[in-house]
């Protein structure tokens, strides 16, 4: 069984409880990544936020109302809206229920949880401790290794 | 009252206390909001069979086909031509004609928003106005709440303009030989009276505050109408068949097939020629809406079988002296006062088993009678947050933003104009029907 362990990757970024928005979208942004994890001071994992659930926010609550506001092309509420927000705490936007998995699971247990994730990375904890993730990529190259095997 | 009329005729059957029961536990769960409307209203229904209050066969006999086949085939369209951006593009539409200017903004979303009332329901209209009111203001940095009380406001006094146009009047529709045409010849008199009146009113109440502050009108030229119509061919055969519908509904009179299987015929055709999945529409049809109405039709069929109705209609007789002209102005005003608090949705189908058999003690032409009962009912639903789904909806879109509409503040404009409206209404029909 290919294990979620054997793929990790470590040298990850993540952000501390008390972190702004602005610092967020930053980390998020120089590591082109879809999602960051949080850790409170003692390194003990939090939870991640997603770009979706940052969109989410900023997105005012008629637009998702709208089968569709592509006559509102012209608009920037949603820019207005993230800017007024960049300062507020990064905790305030935390999904704490966003799937992780542990060194020891299996990468299909690994690549369902993907499939279904919002984020395109799923953090690795092991016991409370934040300890790397993995992507799709890493998923989809075990695929990879199998035929090297063959 | 008629509790009284109960007593003295001495004939109160456990069949009697047991229909009283479940009714006013169910119209106590309905207006408390404790149980969902649907669940509230089958539970009941169901309870009415159990008990044998009806059997089966006369339960299905007293659920009103007429206007659940309506409601059902409107919802069919309406999920349908909701795809096709055609009310959006109205929407923006009128609100580039107005330029931006505020006070300009409130009339011309209120006569769309009573347009669109007039042929969709309410709550389907406000779901389509309400996003676009909300992005408007945002986008000009105005308060929506003048906007959106206007557009509560005109989403019942629209409504009330045709047969299809509110819930009381497809239930009336549906009991009675009255037709589409009548209800506009009737009641629209009336709608654009009270909708000059209303603006009046709003004037008063809000022109000062909405021209006060300047406002980023170019703005405004952000919004692309054309942009809301994704497919040109699909958004003209909605608007084709739609009309067709609705000439339909107009010539009743001469091909005499009923509304509900116009309503239904029509929506299925739509899906037909727009090549619609049925299970993707078919889920767009607001079930717990029908569940309701047909778990009221039933109770009401209790009510009717164990002679309550027959009582209470007695004592309005009783209490009018026979006199129709009186009886008219008693039924507009009591459902405008009751639908003001209660569900008018319920009121309505006890008040058509009321009125049905106060024909029989009042004899001639009753017509002016279910025009008081359509208006009182329709313009009641004005007087507070709570007095029709749509203002509920409207309210609930709000409660997430920074302006959100209180109670007290929709009722000190609410009332007073239901109050105004009505009085409207009650001189109208006492000028129409019984001045000479």
């Amino acid at each position: 069984m290919k294990q979620v362990g054997d793929y990790t990757y470590r040298d990850i970024s993540s952000i501390n409880e008390n972190s702004t928005l602005r610092r967020v979208i930053r980390t998020m942004k120089l590591h082109r990544a879809s999602a960051v994890p949080v850790v409170d001071s003692l390194g003990e994992y939090k939870g991640c936020i997603s770009e979706q659930d940052i969109l989410n926010a900023a997105v005012p609550a008629y637009m998702k109302s709208m089968y569709d506001t592509s006559f509102m092309a012209g608009l920037d509420q949603i820019t207005v809206n993230l800017a007024g927000m960049l300062d507020e705490k990064a905790m305030n936007f935390l999904d704490e229920n966003y799937p992780f998995v542990s060194p020891g699971d299996s990468m299909s247990y690994a690549a369902d949880l993907l499939y279904r994730a919002k984020g395109t990375i799923l953090p690795v904890v092991d016991g409370k401790m934040l300890v790397g993730l993995i992507t799709r990529i890493d998923v989809l190259a075990v695929a990879l290794d199998e035929g090297q095997t063959d | 009252m008629f509790l009284i009329s109960i007593a003295s005729t001495g004939v109160i059957t456990s069949e009697i206390v047991l229909i009283l029961v479940i009714f006013i536990l169910t119209f106590t769960l309905i207006t408390t909001e404790k149980l969902p409307n649907a669940i509230a209203a089958m539970v009941g229904a169901f309870l009415v069979v159990a008990f044998h209050i009806l059997s089966q066969e006369e339960a299905v006999e007293f659920i009103d086909f007429d206007t659940i086949g309506l409601l059902c085939g409107m919802m069919i369209m309406v999920a349908i031509m909701r795809k096709s951006g055609l009310f959006e593009y109205i929407a923006i539409k009128g609100i580039k004609i107005t330029g931006g200017n505020p006070w300009k903004l409130l009339v011309v979303l209120s006569v769309v928003t009573a347009v669109l009332s007039a042929f969709l329901d309410n709550v389907t209209t406000v779901l389509i106005i309400v996003p676009l009111t909300l992005a408007v203001s945002d986008t000009i940095r105005i308060n929506p709440l003048p906007l959106l009380i206007s557009e509560i406001l005109f989403s019942n006094i629209g409504g009330t303009a045709t047969l299809i146009g509110d819930p009381p009047n497809i239930m009336i529709g549906g009991a009675t030989h009255l037709e589409f045409l009548d209800f506009i010849a009737n009641n629209m008199p009336v709608v654009l009276l009270a909708s000059v009146v209303t603006f009046y009113l709003l004037k008063l109440f809000y022109y000062k505050k909405l021209t006060r502050r300047k406002v980023d009108k170019e703005k405004i030229n952000g919004f692309d109408e054309t942009r809301a119509i994704k497919d040109k061919k699909f958004f003209v055969i909605n608007l084709v068949v739609f009309s067709l519908v609705i000439v339909a509904f107009m010539t009743h009179h001469i091909h005499e097939i009923s509304m509900a299987s116009l309503a239904l015929g029509g929506g299925f055709i739509l899906m037909m020629v727009t090549r619609q999945e049925p299970v993707e529409i078919l889920k767009e049809v607001e079930w717990p809406t029908l569940f309701f109405f047909i778990g009221l039709f039933i109770i009401v069929g209790g009510l009717e079988k164990t002679g309550i109705i027959g009582m209470i209609a007695d004592g309005l007789t009783g209490f009018t002296e026979g006199n129709t002209a009186i009886a008219t102005q008693l039924i507009l005003w009591m459902s405008a006062l009751s639908t003001t608090f209660i569900n008018s949705i319920p009121y309505t189908a006890t008040m058509i088993s009321v009125v049905e058999d106060m024909a029989a003690g009042l004899g001639g032409d009753i017509d002016p009678l279910w025009w008081g009962l359509s208006l009182g009912a329709c313009f009641g639903g004005n007087g507070t947050l709570i007095g029709a789904a749509a203002n509920i909806i409207v309210a609930g879109f709000t409660q997430k933003t920074r302006f959100s509409l209180k109670f007290i503040d929709y009722m000190k404009v609410g009332l007073p104009v239901m109050f105004i409206t009505v009085a409207i209404a009650s001189l109208y029909l006492y000028l129409r029907y019984f001045l000479f």
